[in-house]
């Protein structure tokens, strides 16, 4: 079974004039590094909240390694939110007791290890860090989880080059050719190396979803360029 | 650090021909061993699926060699890689010419200035 | 899982908590030390004049130290609805919610844990609340007695006054006093944690809104406690004229924390459904 998420006929209205996904149907494989890409509005974040069962499907339905989403799935899921999701008065070391005690896929010691090799002091508190700091932690966090579904909302938006290197690095490093991870983002070109697939939506619709080769073989453009003409306003 | 990679054209075939580069010209020696697909994945900043498909490729063009124990060599096949650093260097060539004329270098011109730069490269 | 969500949320509110109980304590160990002293048993001497400075500004401090507790407790216990409150808001539905929410455990464990969590610090700060104000009065008034020389020490005097005290609902009133006790202390505990079942289901409500969620949650939590004091008016109105035409007293206390009960399970169920089918963070 190398079907990782399966997605049947997934909507959310939240009422008859605003549909922000509309009948999305698509299958995701294990072992891809896959972008989710679109516009403001197209409906990614939405889909990833109802990956991550923060929100509840209107209809349809989405299965995640053959479990519907629920508690089963959280477990099975690192998500990485595009805010400052921990308590700021917690320190870091602190945090990493609540991952241990919460998810059993989670190793310390490889957090701890990620957290030396960037200079970060384990004993400080979550609200002195600076915003890049803020989210190499909770990258870190994530990427320390040994998940069937890592899911990463906007992880380089907002943050210095070298950062930005260092993020997509870990990305690649974790790599596990049963898991997959969806990104999301903006910063297309930024990405579009690491990626092998991508989803394209607009207006909570799926528009596309193919490899990232198939782009480049068939159309001689990056997957950013193409995006623009596909998208172009 | 990471590889210098075009968006726009598929990268393992851009992976391909950069190992092929470094294969050819011995940065991996004849029967030496090539670092792990998620070592180079590393280092070059790509997707450790687009290397392991650079590495089918060059596997399939006889470049490399996958053993069971010991990973991936270069092969020790010497004609084969000088064969493939000839066509390399007779494409480099092609190009060259094609370049130079578009100048309007004749045959006579061009070699001329082959000659001087030489003389200039083994002043220096 | 349930037992680290409440581990984990103890961990979280024992310190400002922990403090907010130890100050409202310490005032009163403070005043009731002062009313202990030979200062203030003096002023009630029989001999004693309170005419003069002196006299006069330590009643007055006696008094104000008084007022003080009872302030310190008043704020202890409203300090304590707002601190949970908003820590529940914050925890629940801000930022800090993509972790709550994701955590894989129920909707009924991550609720259950802070109810439990909360309603017993509420029952603590409710406990400590009452018997800081017991410790300053009973000091107050055992040297009042002292001071008057009745010629019994003060915990004589207490036994002779809840002797009094008993017998008269006993005898008069046909009562079972400590049955009665008993009832109060079940009521005083079932209160604390129904108090926060109506707190936490306000604020899961005012979710609903699409704007201004914070604010709507405040207005649904006093527009709940509202709604339940007039319930209980009525109720009480209603139990009242009955016993007049029956002409015997019925014990309408009952009632009460029946309604508080039922209406504590029916929000617990509510937010429950919110959070597991209409959450929708921002």
């Amino acid at each position: 079974m190398n079907e990782l998420i399966e997605i049947v006929g997934l909507t959310k209205a939240y009422d008859d004039r605003s549909v922000a996904v509309n009948n999305v149907t698509i299958t995701l494989p294990k072992g891809k590094i896959i972008g989710l890409l679109g516009p403001n509005g197209s409906g990614k974040t939405t889909l990833i909240k109802m990956l991550n069962g923060l929100l509840t499907p209107t209809s349809g339905s989405i299965k995640i390694n053959g479990a519907y989403v629920g508690v089963q799935s959280k477990a099975r899921v690192a998500y990485l939110p595009d805010r400052t999701y921990l308590a700021g008065n917690k320190r870091i070391n602190e945090v990493l007791g609540f991952f241990e005690d919460f998810y059993a896929d989670f190793s310390r010691e490889k957090a701890e290890e990620m957290l030396r090799s960037l200079n970060i002091d384990p004993t400080t508190k979550m609200k002195t860090l600076s915003k890049g700091t803020k989210e190499k932690v909770q990258l870190i966090l994530v990427m320390s989880r040994n998940a069937d579904l890592y899911i990463l909302d906007e992880p380089i938006a907002g943050v210095d080059p070298a950062a930005r290197d260092y993020i997509l690095r870990t990305i690649i490093n974790n790599y596990n050719p049963e898991a997959t991870v969806l990104i999301s983002t903006h910063l297309i070109s930024d990405v579009e190396q690491v990626l092998d697939e991508v989803i394209f939506m607009r207006y909570g619709q799926l528009v596309l979803y193919t490899s990232v080769d198939n782009i480049r073989e068939k159309h001689g453009k990056s997957v950013d360029a193409y995006f623009r003409e596909v998208f172009a306003c | 650090m990471a590889w210098d990679l075009d968006s726009d054209r598929p990268i393992y075939a851009q992976l391909v021909e950069r190992i092929q580069m470094q294969i050819v010209s011995g940065y991996y020696p004849t029967g030496g061993k090539l670092p792990s697909v998620r070592e180079l994945a590393s280092v070059a900043a790509v997707n450790p699926n687009t290397m392991q498909k650079a590495f089918a490729e060059l596997e399939r063009m006889g470049l490399i060699i996958t053993q069971r124990t010991n990973g991936r060599t270069v092969t020790e096949d010497k004609d084969m890689i000088n064969s493939i650093r000839q066509k390399l260097a007779k494409t480099h060539v092609e190009d060259f010419f094609i370049k130079m004329k578009e100048l309007g270098y004749t045959k006579s011109e061009i070699i001329a200035l082959l000659e001087q730069s030489d003389e200039r490269e083994t002043e220096a | 899982m349930l037992g680290k969500l409440i581990k984990h949320e103890w961990k979280g509110l024992y310190k400002i908590g922990g403090i907010m109980l130890l100050a409202t304590f310490a005032v009163a160990l403070i005043g009731s030390l002062y009313f202990r002293s030979p200062m203030w048993v003096q002023l009630f001497n029989e001999n004693g004049d309170i005419d003069n400075l002196a006299s006069m500004t330590w009643l007055f401090m006696g008094i104000g130290s008084l007022v003080l507790c009872i302030l310190m407790v008043v704020g202890l216990i409203y300090g304590m609805v707002i601190y949970l409150g908003v820590r529940f808001y914050r925890s629940m539905y801000t930022d800090e919610g993509y972790l709550a929410h994701t955590l894989p455990v129920t909707p009924h464990q991550l609720l259950g844990s802070k109810i439990l969590v909360g309603g017993l610090w509420m029952l603590i700060a409710n406990i400590v609340g009452m018997v800081s104000i017991f410790l300053m009065f009973f000091s107050m008034m055992a040297s009042v007695f002292e001071g008057q020389q009745l010629g019994m020490s003060f915990w004589e005097i207490m036994r002779e006054m809840w002797e009094g005290f008993t017998s008269l609902y006993e005898n008069e009133l046909g009562i079972n006093v400590t049955g009665y006790m008993i009832y109060l202390v079940a009521l005083f505990i079932v209160g604390s944690f129904s108090s926060l079942c109506i707190l936490f289901g306000a604020i899961t409500i005012g979710q609903l809104s699409k704007k201004y969620k914070a604010v709507m949650g405040i207005l649904v939590y006093f527009g709940l406690l509202i709604l339940i004091s007039i319930i209980e008016m009525v109720i009480s109105m209603v139990s009242m004229a009955s016993s007049i035409m029956d002409g015997e007293i019925y014990m309408n206390t009952m009632f009460s924390p029946i309604i508080s009960i039922a209406i504590s399970v029916g929000l617990y169920f509510l937010s429950h459904y919110i959070i597991k089918r209409k959450l929708n963070l921002d």
